[in-house]
């Protein structure tokens, strides 16, 4: 087989090889407070006023009664500027975790069809991950555990500002890929690494480096997963993202835009300071990283 | 009255602090300060779904209080949680819930007094440590009574939210819920919000705020609602199906009950269950997730009428062939494992609802006869409704054939009068058009004519059924019913279907009439004829000679050795025999399956099915004012197609020759080469033998090709089956135009250019993504492919992605008439632009689409 042209290649290997319509499970992962459900209300409720962003609508599939709690949690988080509640836990029952169904349709491009991405996203509660580094000897049910090997996509959420819970992670990681068995080759997976509130001003300074954000402020946490994905197969793949579900306004010097209500080991906590101009980004980037193996470059500058 | 036990537990968290001042640090997963060693399953149900919860975004001071009655499976309990608001480690407000419980429904007012008088109305405390078997008693005798002067209430009976400043009692709200009479009470007190007021009997609202926030909602939601009988195990079953978790037999179970549970109604299934989640398929929604296909398949496999829309819905979706094939792969697995999880369903209510499916796909596909349908879902081989399938054809021939035997009898009634001799055709959505095909047997004379009688509409159902059997059904007995229902409705049966009938020589009976026993079969006393073309009418003329001349010759010469006689007929025999060969092969032993495969046959069967092609395919062109293609230039196609690569040098006239003829060999192997292609690179179920017959599936494809090339109609077939080969045909001239336009592209970049043409054609090939193995230009359907992926890729004024590059229009046309708007040379001038790209050279005049596309743009 002739190799592509390399003109080719970047623009072809997303229209070309990716159909128009791709559906994908995402198992959302990450320590308590890392902003998993305010991460997936805000992409629900994603804002039609940005007619820069190459995303054209987020709307909700599945479980209609899912969806429309995720639209209510956004707006409570995200007009009404309060503080979500925590994602109860049922360490016994996976079937408590809620199951959301989102359709993302990115704007067309290059003369190609508007690509829609379908995605299914199970909201895990934090202390799942929490007892990984925590209490590795009081095991969740294997349902859990079960569902996340049978999903090729892991979205990694973690909070940008828990730095000194690297070692933390790190240990929480390496748990959670023994417990799903994941010691061999053969498993097809990819593991998007998100870093939340990256709308503070300390972490919005690396945001276009995401990778180099998550190796300094997580060495350890990158080295877990940079030991899972090397393999000569490639079947594991490990990217780093950086998202905001609040976001920045203002052009030339950006504020970021949350207010917040305190900071200590565990990270920031933060509500949204001006609900109207509510901008978050990132959000869709490791989505599209997760289910087609490629990064888009338009969503990435978001 | 009596003692009754009253148990308790609470959110499990961890924590730090004192009594009066502790935050949770996170949830433990695990319910804990618990009197039950465990919880009973219909309270967790009920938890689980949500029916405690209170609304996020809400905070009071004071706790809230949830009064519900729960029961499943005869497990029921009275429960009453009490709702504290407190503060995590993050900050964050969180409800903590303590549930106080005790068994038996009616208990509620026994928890509520108990609660205020004994208990001193107790929060959610996680120091109030509690242990297994230590549960409160409590004498229910002290329980009040419902107040003499309840009338005072009258007024709020009836209303669902009883207005904040009206300060009603727990228990005035308890006997108000229990006055709507509903089997089983909730009624909320106290709240901000509740995540599904729609759940609850009579709310008393926190604060005005809460009344109005409230009264919102239900007016989202009005209509009331109840669990119904084990609802939350189905909807637990239904959203771990359609989610993909592992299929356990208890999930297939609680569907089960629920469908045998006569409470349980098709209002419930649709309201309660199916509508919980998104819209339902229909052409517009074109989200096809796996959980929607998963969804819509279980909606169509317990509400059977609504499998014909989700079939249908599946079928047009506009997605790729791969991601299609997955669609269909999703509903397989899933198919699959409920056919092996009801193998162990003793009642088979899944498989009689399987089998109502597939009683409204049939019906129901005159609504959807004109658009191309695919039902898979009855072809793949191991799920829940293939496994119906299979029988499904017998019983209807069986059910014909009784009619018959009524027929035949010395007295008969009405249909209805015979219904439980019936299989299918006294199922439900077959009873009226059973009663029609009843009537119309009955009251004819001759079945087996077509029946002018008859009415038009049963006709056309009758001929939609034949050809639903036919490309449906893959067992001889499913092409027999097709059979039987083409006799019905056109007198005679297609020679593709007849083939596939494969008779056993029980079901041929020797005719005594005008017609060739090879093309008359009687099934279980139903005759059916086969088709018979023009074509072969003009063999068979040829052959009765040939058997005439036989007959006259073989007659007894008098008083001529007996041994003369017999050495005569072996040599005539074998004379006519191998001349008349081709159409000998459509005699009955073949067709009926009789003999041993035999090379020569093998042989002859295939150039006798090309010959058949040859006649049948020009009468799928317009016959006036005169037919464009003859059987010449049929036959000239299938040499170029069978040899495109000219390596075989095919004769069609030297075709017949003695087993080691070149020609022979020749025709083997080109039909083998073009059958592997077939089989290796589109999957179709093709053995490469170098041999095919009439109606087989190389004999389709075929046939699809040949009419694509030369622009006949194509049979329905083509569409159904084999549409991802076929789409790559395009027909010869467009081939030509394309090849010209190729060519006239690499020869510019060579003349204007100064480059090689192998250099071009090298990078032509590359940009297309043509495998190296390939020769330039040479197979039309590899390059159309290429072509295609292209255009799909780059070229977007071109909706059709047809595979065709039609050359530059001359300058003086600045833009392209309408007629002509999808031939317009965008794919010429992008692969121009891509090969000058790859070549770095700068165009003199770059063509403007170029500009549209970034990859080109400076």
């Amino acid at each position: 087989m002739l190799q592509r042209p390399n003109w080719l290649s970047k623009v072809s290997l997303k229209s070309s090889e990716l159909e128009s319509n791709i559906t994908t499970e995402i198992r959302l992962v990450g320590d308590r407070r890392s902003g998993k459900t305010a991460y997936m209300a805000s992409l629900a409720y994603w804002p039609r006023v940005n007619s820069d962003s190459p995303v054209q609508s987020v709307n909700s599939v599945g479980d209609r009664e899912a969806g429309q709690k995720l639209i209510d949690y956004a707006k409570n988080i995200l007009e009404r500027g309060l503080e979500l509640q925590r994602t109860p836990a049922n360490k016994n029952q996976i079937t408590d975790v809620k199951n959301y169904g989102l359709e993302i349709t990115l704007k067309e491009q290059f003369g190609s069809n508007p690509v829609k991405l379908t995605i299914n996203c199970r909201d895990y509660p934090g202390e799942f991950f929490r007892d990984l580094y925590q209490k590795p000897n009081e095991p969740w049910s294997d349902d859990y555990f079960e569902d996340c090997r049978t999903t090729m996509g892991i979205l990694l959420l973690v909070d940008g500002t828990t730095h000194l819970k690297d070692s933390d992670y790190a240990r929480g990681l390496s748990e959670f890929f023994r417990a799903i068995k994941d010691t061999k080759e053969q498993q097809n997976r990819r593991i998007a690494c998100v870093i939340s509130k990256c709308e503070l001003s300390q972490l919005w300074v690396s945001r276009n480096e995401p990778r180099e954000m998550a190796q300094r402020l997580f060495p350890k946490t990158v080295k877990e997963l940079e030991n899972w994905a090397e393999g000569k197969q490639k079947t594991r793949q490990v990217d780093y993202f950086a998202s905001s579900a609040f976001g920045s306004f203002g052009k030339d010097y950006p504020e970021p835009n949350t207010e917040i209500l305190q900071r200590e080991r565990g990270g920031y906590a933060c509500i949204i300071r001006r609900p109207k101009q509510w901008q978050p980004f990132g959000l869709v980037s490791p989505i599209y990283w997760l289910a087609t193996g490629h990064r888009h470059q338009l969503l990435d500058r978001e | 009255m009596a003692k009754i036990a009253i148990h308790e537990f609470s959110t499990g968290i961890t924590f730090q602090g004192t009594q009066n001042n502790w935050v949770s640090t996170g949830d433990t997963g695990n319910y804990m300060n618990s009197t039950l060693a465990v919880i009973p399953t219909s309270v967790q149900m009920d938890i689980s779904a949500g029916l405690f919860d209170l609304a996020e975004g809400t905070s009071s001071d004071t706790p809230a209080l949830i009064g519900r009655e729960v029961e499943d499976r005869g497990d029921a309990w009275s429960v009453l949680a009490v709702v504290t608001r407190a503060p995590d480690d993050g900050g964050r407000e969180n409800p903590y819930y303590r549930f106080f419980l005790t068994q038996g429904l009616s208990r509620l007012p026994d928890l509520i007094n108990w609660y205020i008088r004994e208990a001193r109305r107790p929060i959610y405390d996680p120091f109030d440590i509690k242990k297994v078997g230590f549960h409160n008693i409590y004498d229910n005798e002290q329980t009040k009574p419902i107040p003499s002067n309840f009338s005072q209430f009258d007024k709020y009976i009836g209303k669902r939210i009883i207005p904040h400043h009206d300060r009603l009692a727990e228990l005035i709200i308890h006997y108000l819920a229990e006055k709507q009479g509903k089997t089983k009470i909730a009624w909320a007190y106290q709240v901000e919000g509740l995540e599904k007021p729609e759940y609850f009997q009579v709310i008393y609202p926190a604060s005005t705020k809460a009344q109005e926030t409230i009264e919102q909602q239900l007016n989202r939601e009005p209509t009331q609602k109840q669990i119904v009988g084990n609802e939350n195990y189905v909807k637990t079953a239904i959203t771990n199906l359609i989610n993909g978790q592992n299929i356990t037999n208890q999930y297939i179970q609680d569907i089960v009950d629920a469908l045998n549970n006569q409470n349980f109604r098709q209002e419930d299934w649709e309201n309660s269950i199916f509508n919980k989640f998104t819209a339902l398929p229909q052409p517009s929604n074109q989200t096809y997730s796996d959980v929607s296909i998963r969804l819509y398949f279980l909606r169509g496999l317990i509400l059977p009428h609504t499998l014909p829309k989700f079939v249908e819905w599946l079928s047009h979706n506009k997605l790729t062939r791969k991601s299609l094939s997955s669609s269909y792969k999703t509903v397989e697995t899933l198919s699959k494992k409920i056919e092996q999880a009801s193998r162990s369903d003793q009642e088979t209510i899944l498989r009689e609802k399987a089998r109502e499916g597939i009683d409204f796909l049939i019906i129901s596909q005159n609504q959807y006869k004109s658009l191309n349908i695919n039902f898979w879902l009855l072809k793949d081989s191991d799920g829940i409704y293939a496994e119906e399938f299979k029988s499904y054809a017998n019983q209807i021939i069986k059910d014909l054939h009784k009619i018959i035997e009524i027929k035949n009898s010395t007295e008969n009634f009405g249909f209805n009068y015979y219904l439980p001799h019936f299989s299918i055709l006294s199922r439900e959505a077959w009873k009226p058009i059973g009663q029609k095909i009843y009537e119309s047997i009955l009251f004819k004379s001759e079945i087996s004519t077509p029946i002018k009688a008859m009415d038009n509409g049963l006709l056309q159902i009758l001929n939609n059924l034949a050809k639903f059997f036919a490309n449906v059904d893959k067992f001889p007995s499913g092409n027999q019913v097709a059979a039987l229902f083409y006799q019905m409705s056109k007198g005679n049966v297609p020679k593709t279907v007849w083939h596939r009938c494969k008779f056993n020589p029980e079901n041929i009976q020797p005719d005594t009439g005008d017609k060739n026993t090879q093309d008359r079969a009687f099934l279980y006393g139903l005759k059916i004829d086969r088709h018979i073309s023009k074509a072969e009418e003009l063999q068979r003329s040829a052959w009765d000679k040939s058997t005439w001349i036989f007959r006259e010759l073989a007659k007894p010469i008098p008083k001529a050795p007996t041994y003369f006689q017999s050495l005569m007929a072996i040599a005539l025999a074998l004379l006519i025999g191998n001349t008349f060969k081709p159409f000998s092969t459509l005699s009955l032993p073949n067709l009926i399956g009789f003999g041993a495969e035999n090379p020569n046959r093998d042989y002859l069967k295939t150039i006798d099915a090309l010959n058949i092609i040859s006649k049948e395919l020009p009468k799928n062109q317009p016959q006036s004012p005169s037919p464009k293609v003859n059987s010449n230039q049929v036959i000239q196609a299938i040499i170029e197609t069978l040899d495109s690569q000219k390596n075989h040098v095919l004769d069609f006239d030297d075709k017949s020759g003695s087993k080691k003829s070149t020609q022979r060999q020749k025709w083997i192997k080109a039909v083998k080469e073009y059958q592997s292609t077939l089989k290796k690179e589109y999957e179709y179920e093709i053995e490469p033998t170098g041999n095919f017959i009439t109606g087989d599936p190389t004999d389709l494809v075929l046939r699809c090709e040949i009419s694509k090339r030369l622009s006949l109609t194509l049979d329905d077939d083509c569409q159904d089956k084999f549409t991802n080969y076929v789409s790559k045909i395009i027909s010869k001239s467009d081939w030509d135009i394309t090849k010209k336009s190729i060519q006239q592209l690499r020869d510019e970049f060579v003349k204007v250019h100064a480059k090689k043409p192998i250099e071009i054609e090298t990078i032509i090939s590359k940009i297309l993504i043509i495998p190296t193995e390939e020769s330039f230009l040479k197979k039309d359907y590899i390059w159309v492919g290429k072509i295609q992926s292209f255009q799909k890729e780059k070229s977007k004024n071109n909706p059709n992605h047809n595979g065709v590059i039609y050359p530059p229009l001359p300058s003086a046309a600045k833009s392209p008439p309408t007629s002509t708007a999808t031939q317009n040379s965008d794919t010429y001038n992008i692969l121009k632009c891509a090969i000058a790209k790859e070549l770095e050279i700068e165009l003199k005049e770059k063509p403007p689409i170029c500009e549209s596309l970034p990859e080109f743009k400076k």
